[in-house]
């Protein structure tokens, strides 16, 4: 038996666990007292907001425990200053940069100041995922949806948005730049599928990629998706695609008066928000170039009621419809999942660079009724989507739009495995 | 619930430490036993009362156990009884699928359509607290232990939660006294938690860092790769199931030695083994010492001629396989140490003694790496494929397309430059440099204590951030 420690010793080891305890303690009690006050994390939305319910049966299978888990990870004291301080090491010690704690992507930092996003870098990287017969399915589906909704009256046209990586590989670190491949991307793949079945379609990346040399803010340095100028030039290289259908009267497409740099709108830093470091090169703001619309003439002002459906490239996208004077109405069904609105005349390009004319309408869901509610009126519908949306099958928008105008003889067979209902993250 | 979790860390500890230290010394025990059943009753609540009506069965049989309570046949049969009460638990629960599924393949082989079965759900930790049943059972059975004191105390020596879920496995002998009685010294306590930060950043650090690149190989199908890029996983995994398990050791034994409890140790540089018989003194240490003194013992161990030991321990090392997991990959795994030991035991030591030791260990080591391609592959068939692109017998692959990626991330180099040359300590000479456990804490030198709890500070809240900053990820043993 070793002799007991001295009383001095003691209390220095007791005092050192008593510094322990309070450090074990110490993010419970900021929890609780929300004192001092925690950092705020970009990029982040919390999964459990409040402490999950126990039940008999949901201890009993577990749940319970799961979700606390995660509940804790979540809302652990001081997890934003703890989150940053994780990501300040990361990228100081090891150059790595991750956009948000409950994302496993990392972001890719370029040469400073670029930042690109894994999944899209991830898909210009790997042979394409989707197979081809799969491609030319959605396709075929496509086509049924222009025809039917040529029908109504209404030009129906496909906006495949670019793949930064693919657009801008120049500043991609060296592991990543000598790799990327447009052909590795399903994107080119399908291009090729809505070739072949006729679909209307615009391909931005190709257009993107004709004129990065003399357009260096497409796809903004921080941003993941098409910059104001990037969306303004989609849209443009859109409308005669419109005008090719012949539904409509023609459609003047709108002159690019100027081009402004301005302070960079949220979706142009969207990156740059999600590293959540304390100190970086790359956090220093860059301007964004933001076009400034020439006049349309008088009676083409408000021709369109526009139905934009897809993904986060839309919120650019309807951006660009709203600069140019030509919608009288733009609704915007994010995933199929929330509807958005523009208002169109509510700026002036020249004066009001940014966005802050979009606003939500809530959930809506993909029902008959909805889609009633959202195509009623529409003189065009455009499907915006990005290359790792592909497989989503539109989200059911061609199907919805089978069952309101469709015979249900001259639909396309259901092709097996393939028309499962696809469950989509808000956050993506 | 895993240690390297926010639940843990930031709510379970310090609760179960303020109700341990809070209760009078007579009740620690009460307390300890309180916190560890919570701690299983977490992931696991309908086990807990599997868990407590066996081990009142046992505490209750255990006391006709000893010597004299019964006659010799009545005790054998009665041991025999229990033992294998426990050990069916333990066959149902993790072995029952295993079986259902070959089954139907049977009937499948034969155009018999498979019965319904509803798959049976593992408790987490029963493979580690049944060893430790039968430890105590056979412990009294022999006159080894004394009956424990009542089942409250016998049910702390198998549910003590910083053992229960993946070890040590505790031998009943090894912890009765300290059940009945320990002291907890301040010493004592911050070396255990030094103990316990010293295995959060084995796990956090080295662990989780070697599994990006071992995942990433082992989830890619063989011809999608190059022979390098497959032989840079394995090392990977080699690497991570070391630190991931000795790191829940060391986490174990420092949680140990915080509730006054000294275990002994699991894990001794076993990378620096020089043949496979030193490998399995050297690795899971807990595991070995119970398969010699409770299987390869009674089976005759080395009293009954050599063709009969080289079969003991091939028999023990199949055993060992199947208790890792219910696959064939893990008797095959099982099967290829227990050869490689009967062929080591054949060659005899004077032979293994010529060959250099370094040799010898770079040896082991390779072999002891192959092994792990069948612990890691999950299939028979993909663990084939592996071993084909291994020794270049598969056309190469067009190559990991984010490898470089891997390659490029220069927290896996500083993981490999720090965890490859401590894994290997002492055959580099370099374990003098390493910090040793002290066999009294409270005479360390005070400078020593202080700048082990600051490197355990600095340690536990690097660990928080990392925490914080990512998903679930639990140790490799829990699985087993």
């Amino acid at each position: 038996m070793p002799p007991p420690p001295s009383i001095p010793r003691r209390c220095f080891q007791g005092f050192l666990i008593a510094l322990l305890s309070a450090l074990l303690l110490f993010p419970c009690f900021q929890h609780a007292a929300k004192w001092p006050a925690d950092k705020r994390l970009g990029g982040f939305n919390p999964r459990t907001r409040e402490f999950p319910a126990i039940t008999l049966r949901t201890w009993l299978d577990g749940s319970f425990a799961a979700t606390v888990d995660v509940w804790a990870r979540e809302h652990v004291g001081h997890r934003g200053w703890l989150v940053a301080l994780n990501r300040q090491i990361r990228y100081s010690c090891f150059g790595q940069v991750e956009p948000s704690p409950r994302r496993k992507r990392a972001l890719v930092i370029g040469t400073p100041p670029v930042l690109y996003e894994n999944i899209l870098l991830a898909d210009a990287l790997r042979p394409p995922q989707v197979p081809p017969e799969k491609m030319d399915y959605f396709a075929a589906r496509l086509r049924r949806t222009q025809d039917l909704l040529k029908e109504q009256g209404i030009p129906f046209v496909v906006v495949l948005a670019p793949n930064k990586a693919i657009v801008y590989p120049e500043a991609l670190p060296a592991w990543a730049r000598d790799r990327v491949s447009e052909t590795n991307s399903d994107y080119r793949a399908f291009v090729g599928a809505l070739d072949r079945h006729g679909v209307s379609f615009l391909d931005s990346l190709a257009l993107f990629r004709e004129l990065r040399p003399t357009h260096p803010d497409l796809v903004p340095p921080h941003a993941i998706h098409w910059g104001h100028e990037g969306a303004w030039i989609a849209w443009q290289h859109t409308i005669p695609l419109i005008n090719r259908q012949g539904i409509l009267p023609e459609l003047p497409v709108p002159e690019t008066e100027s081009v402004a740099m301005g302070k960079p709108s949220s979706m142009n830093q969207e990156l740059l928000g999600q590293l959540n470091l304390y100190a970086a090169p790359h956090l220093r703001t860059i301007p964004s170039a933001y076009p400034v619309a020439a006049p349309i003439p008088a009676e083409a002002a408000g021709r369109l009621r526009v139905l934009v459906v897809g993904d986060s490239f839309g919120f650019t996208f309807i951006d660009a419809l709203a600069r140019s004077r030509l919608c009288g109405e733009i609704h915007f069904w994010f995933y199929m999942r929330t509807a958005k609105t523009a208002s169109p005349p509510a700026f002036d390009s020249r004066e009001l660079h940014g966005l802050p004319h979009v606003a939500g309408l809530g959930f809506m869901k993909k029902s008959i009724e909805n889609g009633q509610r959202m195509l009623g009126g529409k003189n065009l519908v455009v499907l915006v989507l990005t290359t790792f949306n592909i497989d989503k099958f539109s989200w059911g928008f061609d199907r919805l739009v089978e069952q309101l105008y469709g015979n249900p003889d001259e639909a396309a067979p259901v092709l097996a495995g393939y028309d499962e209902e696809v469950e989509v993250n808000l956050g993506d | 619930m895993v240690f390297s979790s926010a639940t843990f860390l930031f709510y379970f500890l310090p609760a179960a430490l303020a109700l341990y230290f809070l209760s009078p010394p007579r009740g620690r025990n009460v307390a300890a036993l309180t916190a560890s059943l919570i701690f299983f009753a977490w992931g696991a609540p309908r086990f807990v009362f599997v868990l407590i009506a066996t081990c009142f069965v046992d505490y209750h049989a255990s006391r006709w156990l000893p010597r004299g309570r019964l006659p010799d046949p009545k005790r054998k049969l009665l041991l025999g009884l229990v033992v294998a009460l426990d050990l069916g638990l333990l066959l149902y629960f993790k072995y029952a699928n295993f079986f259902v599924a070959e089954i139907h393949g049977l009937l499948g082989w034969f155009g018999r359509p498979p019965f319904a079965w509803t798959a049976v759900v593992l408790p987490i930790g029963i493979s580690f607290f049944t060893f430790q049943k039968i430890s105590y059972l056979v412990d009294v059975y022999r006159g080894t232990a004394q009956v424990a004191g009542s089942a409250g105390r016998h049910l702390l020596y198998i549910a003590l939660f910083p053992q229960l879920i993946a070890g040590p496995i505790v031998r009943y002998h090894d912890v009765a006294q300290q059940i009945d009685r320990r002291s907890t010294t301040t010493g004592l306590f911050l070396d255990g938690f030094w103990r316990f930060a010293v295995g959060l950043a084995k796990k956090v650090f080295l662990a989780n860092t070697f599994a990006r690149l071992a995942d990433m190989v082992f989830d890619t199908p063989p011809s999608l790769m190059t022979t390098t890029q497959a032989w840079a996983g394995v090392l990977a995994y080699t690497f991570q199931l070391y630190y991931d398990f000795a790191g829940y050791s060391d986490m174990a034994i420092g949680l140990g030695r915080m509730l006054g409890f000294r275990f002994l140790e699991n894990f001794n540089f076993p990378y620096a083994s020089a043949g496979i018989g030193e490998f399995w003194r050297r690795w899971h240490i807990s595991l070995g010492r119970f398969m010699m003194e409770y299987l390869y013992v009674p089976l005759g161990g080395n009293r009954k001629g050599h063709r009969r030991t080289l079969f003991n321990l091939w028999l023990v090392f199949l055993a060992s396989g199947f208790w890792h997991g219910a696959a064939w990959t893990f008797i095959l795994w099982g099967i290829w140490h227990g050869t490689l030991i009967s062929i080591e035991k054949s060659l005899g030591p004077e032979r293994m003694k010529r060959i250099p030791r370094p040799v010898a260990i770079a040896g082991t080591f390779l072999l002891v790496a192959l092994g792990w391609v069948l612990f890691r592959s999950g299939t028979i068939h993909r663990a084939g494929g592996f071993y084909l692109l291994l020794f270049n017998l598969l056309p190469d692959g067009a190559g990991l397309l984010t490898f470089p990626e891997v390659m490029a991330d220069r927290s896996l180099w500083l993981a490999a430059a720090v965890g490859i040359p401590c894994a290997f300590a002492p055959a580099l000479g370099l374990d003098r440099f390493l910090p040793r456990d002290p066999a009294d804490p409270d005479a360390l030198p005070a400078r020593t204590v202080a700048l082990r709890f600051a490197a355990s500070v600095l340690i536990f809240v690097l660990v928080a951030t990392e925490m914080c900053a990512s998903g679930f990820n639990p140790f490799i043993y829990f699985q087993f």
